[in-house]
C-alpha cells in the first residue's frame, strides 16, 4: 500500500520548483499501466520465441529487461509522442558454429513467425537486436545474448552484424546488463518520502489518462518500481532533455542512455532535492566529458561490473561529439539557474517547455493548480500557516499534515 | 451587528501569521499587512478591518474587510490580454490595486465574528495561488461564482416608482456617507476627527460620538433586502 500520508509533514513542505519537475517526469515516463504492459508483452514474446512451430523451440532460456525498463528510468522516446522502446535480453542456448549474423537471421525469424501470425509485418531485423513494433507505438528490441560460461551471472556475448553495409564487420561483444542494472539499483535506492509521493502522483496520473481515454485497462493499486529515487528522475530528465535536443539533429548519434546512467549512478544520493540532484548530475557529466577532453582523449567508460563492456563503443565518435554535448550540458546548466530564479509558474513554463517539451511542461503546470482546486475529505484550503505556502504536493491526501491548517470552506466571488 | 474586536483579531494574526503588522488602529477600524508566499513570490498584503456597522440604518454586507495585493502591483490587466483579474472588486480610488473578493456575500461564509487568521488570510493565500495559475495558463482553477451584471445599474423593474425613488436617494447618500467614513473619498476633518489624539476644533461636528454601538435594523444593507446582492456592485454605485 502506498504510505504517502506517513511523510505528509515533509512533503508538504516539498519546494514547488521540485513538485512541478516531478509532474513532468511523470509525463514523460513509461505510466505504471504501460509498465505492466510491457511486462506482460515480454512474457508473451518469450512464450512466443519458444514455441513448437519456433526455430529456437528448446533453446530460449532467460528472457529480461534490460536498460532503461529494468532500472525504472523510460521515457517517451520522441517529444511529441508517447513512445517507448522496451529492452529485453534473450538468453539463447544456439547451435555450433553460430555466427552473429546467423543469431540475428533466426531470432528475427522466429519472431516474425508464418504469414498472417501475430507479429507478421511488425518486426525488423537490426544491427544487434530484432525489434516488435506495436500499434500503441510501444517498440519491444529483443537482443539475442549467449551466456559465457564460467563468468559471472549472466554476463553474456551479444551479436553485431550488419549485412547491409559490407564495411562492418560481424562480431561477438561481451555484455552484462543485468549485472549494471543491479549495481545502478543499489546506487540509487528510493527516498521514503520521495519514492512513495512519485509512485502516488504516477498512479494519480495514470487513472487520470484512462478516464480521458475512456480506457478499460486497470490501472494497479500500486507499483513499487516507481518508488523511484531523486537520482533515478533526474536522469528521466536529463534524457528527456537530451531526446528534445537530438530531436532536432538529424543524423547525429545522440550520447547513449546507458552512459548517462552510469554518471548518475556514479553521483547519486549527495543532494536534498529534486532541482539539486538535476543540477548536480548535468554538472558531473559535463566535467566528466570535460575532463577526457582535456588531455585529449575520447571519454571511455566500462561497466563497473564487466569491464570488458564498454558502454562507450558507439559514442563518443570524436571529439566533437563530446564537446558540444559538454556545451549542451553548460547551456542546460544556465537554464536550470534562469529556472530557479524564476519566482511564479508564469516564468518557469516557457522554460520547462524548452528543456523538457511543451505538452508536459504544461500538463505539469495545469496540474499544479488543478488539484488544489478539487475539494478533499479533509477540505479544500490546506494552507502553511505565516508563510501562506499552498502544500500541493499532499493535495487530495486523505490525512492532513499537522503542520498546515485547512481554512473553511469558501467560494470566490466577484468578476 | 458587532463583530470580533480588532484586538480580538489581530492576536490571532500574531499567534498563525507573525509577519503580519498592526500598522494602525483607530477603534473604527484596523489596517495589518504582511507578506504571504503560496508558490515562491511573497506578496506584500494589506487589510482593512471595520468590526462595527456604521449607520443605524444600513449595514455594510461585504465591505468590512478589504484585502488589496500592495506588491507586487496586480494592476487591471496582469496578463496584457485586457482580461480582469477574476474575482475582484474593483478599487476606484487606486485602480492599481482592486480588492480581493474571497467570499460569497449572499452566504454566510464570512462575517465579523469570524477570525480573520483562520479565513481571510488562507483565502488571500489561495486566492494568490489560483491568481498565478491564472497567469501562467489563462485558467482560474479555484473555482468561484461570478454574479450576474446588469447592463446598466437599476433597481429591480418590479418596484413601485415612488419606493424605487427613495430607495435611490437613501442608497446614494449613504454611499457617500460609507466613502467618507472609510476614507475611500474622505475628508480631511473627517479623517482627522476618527483618528486618536486628534483635536478638532470645537465648530466641528464629533463625528465618532455618532458611531456608538447600534441596534441591527429591520432595513439593514444598502445592498437592500429588496434586492439580491449580485444585482449590484460598487462599481456601478459609483457609476450611478
Amino acid at each position: 500500500m502506498n504510505e504517502v500520508a506517513r511523510f505528509a509533514n515533509v512533503l508538504a513542505q516539498m519546494d514547488p520548483l521540485d513538485v512541478l519537475l516531478a509532474d513532468v517526469a511523470v509525463r514523460v515516463q513509461l505510466s505504471p499501466t504501460d509498465y505492466s504492459k510491457a511486462e506482460s508483452r515480454a512474457g508473451t514474446i518469450a512464450d512466443w520465441i519458444d514455441r513448437p512451430a519456433s526455430l529456437l523451440h528448446g533453446r530460449v532460456g532467460l528472457v529480461y529487461p534490460q536498460g532503461s525498463m529494468a532500472i525504472g528510468a523510460t521515457v517517451a522516446r520522441y517529444s511529441e509522442r508517447d513512445e517507448f522502446d522496451i529492452d529485453l535480453m534473450a538468453h539463447l542456448a544456439l547451435w555450433p558454429g553460430a555466427t552473429s549474423q546467423s543469431v540475428l537471421d533466426v531470432l528475427h525469424e522466429s519472431i516474425r513467425g508464418e504469414r498472417g501470425s501475430r507479429y507478421w509485418g511488425k518486426t525488423e531485423r537490426r544491427t544487434r537486436c530484432v525489434t516488435v513494433f506495436y500499434e500503441d507505438g510501444m517498440h519491444l528490441d529483443i537482443t539475442p545474448a549467449e551466456r559465457r560460461a564460467g563468468m559471472p551471472e549472466r554476463e553474456c556475448d551479444i551479436f553485431h552484424s550488419k549485412p547491409e553495409d559490407a564495411s562492418e564487420v560481424e562480431a561477438r561483444i561481451v555484455a552484462n546488463p543485468y549485472g549494471f542494472g543491479e549495481w545502478f539499483k543499489a546506487r540509487t535506492p528510493a527516498d521514503a518520502a520521495f519514492g512513495q509521493y512519485f509512485e502516488k502522483r504516477s498512479l494519480d496520473d495514470a487513472r487520470l489518462r484512462a478516464l480521458a481515454k475512456a480506457d478499460s485497462e486497470p490501472v494497479p493499486e500500486q507499483v513499487p518500481a516507481y518508488r523511484k529515487s531523486k537520482a533515478v528522475i533526474a536522469l528521466q530528465l536529463l534524457k528527456r532533455w537530451r531526446n528534445i535536443l537530438f530531436d532536432g539533429r538529424k543524423g547525429q548519434r545522440r550520447p547513449p542512455s546507458i552512459l548517462m546512467s552510469w554518471s548518475v549512478a556514479m553521483q547519486a544520493n549527495r543532494t536534498r532535492t529534486l532541482f539539486e540532484e538535476l543540477v548536480w548530475q548535468a554538472q558531473a557529466l559535463r566535467e566528466v566529458l570535460l575532463g577526457a577532453d582535456r588531455i585529449g582523449q575520447l571519454l571511455h567508460v566500462e561497466n563497473p561490473i564487466c569491464p570488458d563492456d564498454v558502454l562507450t563503443d558507439r559514442w563518443p565518435e570524436g571529439r566533437a561529439d563530446q564537446q558540444q554535448f559538454a556545451a549542451d550540458l553548460g547551456a542546460f546548466l544556465q537554464e536550470m539557474e534562469a529556472l530557479w530564479l524564476a519566482e511564479t509558474p508564469a516564468q518557469m513554463l516557457p522554460i520547462l517547455e524548452r528543456l523538457f517539451g511543451e505538452r508536459p511542461a504544461r500538463d505539469a503546470i495545469r496540474g499544479y493548480f488543478e488539484r488544489v482546486g478539487i475539494p478533499t475529505p479533509t477540505g479544500s484550503g490546506l494552507v502553511i500557516p505565516n508563510s501562506g505556502r499552498i502544500p500541493v504536493a499532499v493535495a487530495g491526501l486523505s490525512v492532513a499534515p499537522s503542520i498546515v491548517r485547512a481554512s473553511p470552506a469558501h467560494t470566490f466571488f466577484g468578476g | 451587528m458587532v463583530g470580533l474586536s480588532i484586538a480580538e483579531q489581530d492576536h490571532e494574526i500574531r499567534r498563525l501569521y507573525p509577519g503580519f503588522q498592526l500598522l494602525g488602529d483607530v477603534g473604527l477600524w484596523a489596517v495589518w499587512e504582511g507578506t504571504l508566499t503560496p508558490v515562491r513570490r511573497a506578496y506584500t498584503v494589506r487589510m482593512t478591518y471595520f468590526p462595527r456597522l456604521f449607520f443605524p440604518e444600513f449595514q455594510i454586507a461585504n465591505l468590512r474587510i478589504s484585502i488589496t495585493v500592495e506588491d507586487p502591483v496586480i494592476g487591471l490587466d496582469p496578463r496584457g490580454t485586457g482580461e480582469l483579474p477574476p474575482h475582484i472588486y474593483p478599487n476606484i480610488s487606486r485602480p492599481e490595486f482592486p480588492q480581493l473578493c474571497l467570499f460569497d456575500p449572499a452566504t454566510d461564509q464570512w462575517d465579523g465574528d469570524k477570525l480573520i487568521a483562520e479565513t481571510i488570510l488562507p483565502w488571500t493565500a489561495r486566492w494568490l495561488f489560483f491568481f498565478e495559475g491564472w497567469m501562467a495558463t489563462g485558467e482560474w482553477f479555484g473555482g468561484g461564482r461570478h454574479p450576474e451584471r446588469s447592463a446598466e445599474w437599476k433597481p429591480r423593474s418590479d418596484l413601485d416608482p415612488e419606493l424605487r425613488a427613495r430607495w435611490e436617494r437613501a442608497a446614494n447618500a449613504a454611499f457617500h456617507r460609507l466613502g467618507q467614513e472609510t476614507a475611500n473619498f474622505a475628508s480631511f476633518a473627517l479623517m482627522a476627527a476618527a483618528s486618536e489624539g486628534s483635536f478638532p476644533p470645537r465648530y466641528w461636528r464629533d463625528w465618532k460620538s455618532a458611531f456608538s454601538p447600534v441596534p441591527r435594523s429591520p432595513v439593514t444593507s444598502i445592498l437592500s433586502l429588496e434586492h439580491r446582492p449580485e444585482e449590484f456592485w460598487l462599481s456601478d454605485l459609483q457609476a450611478a
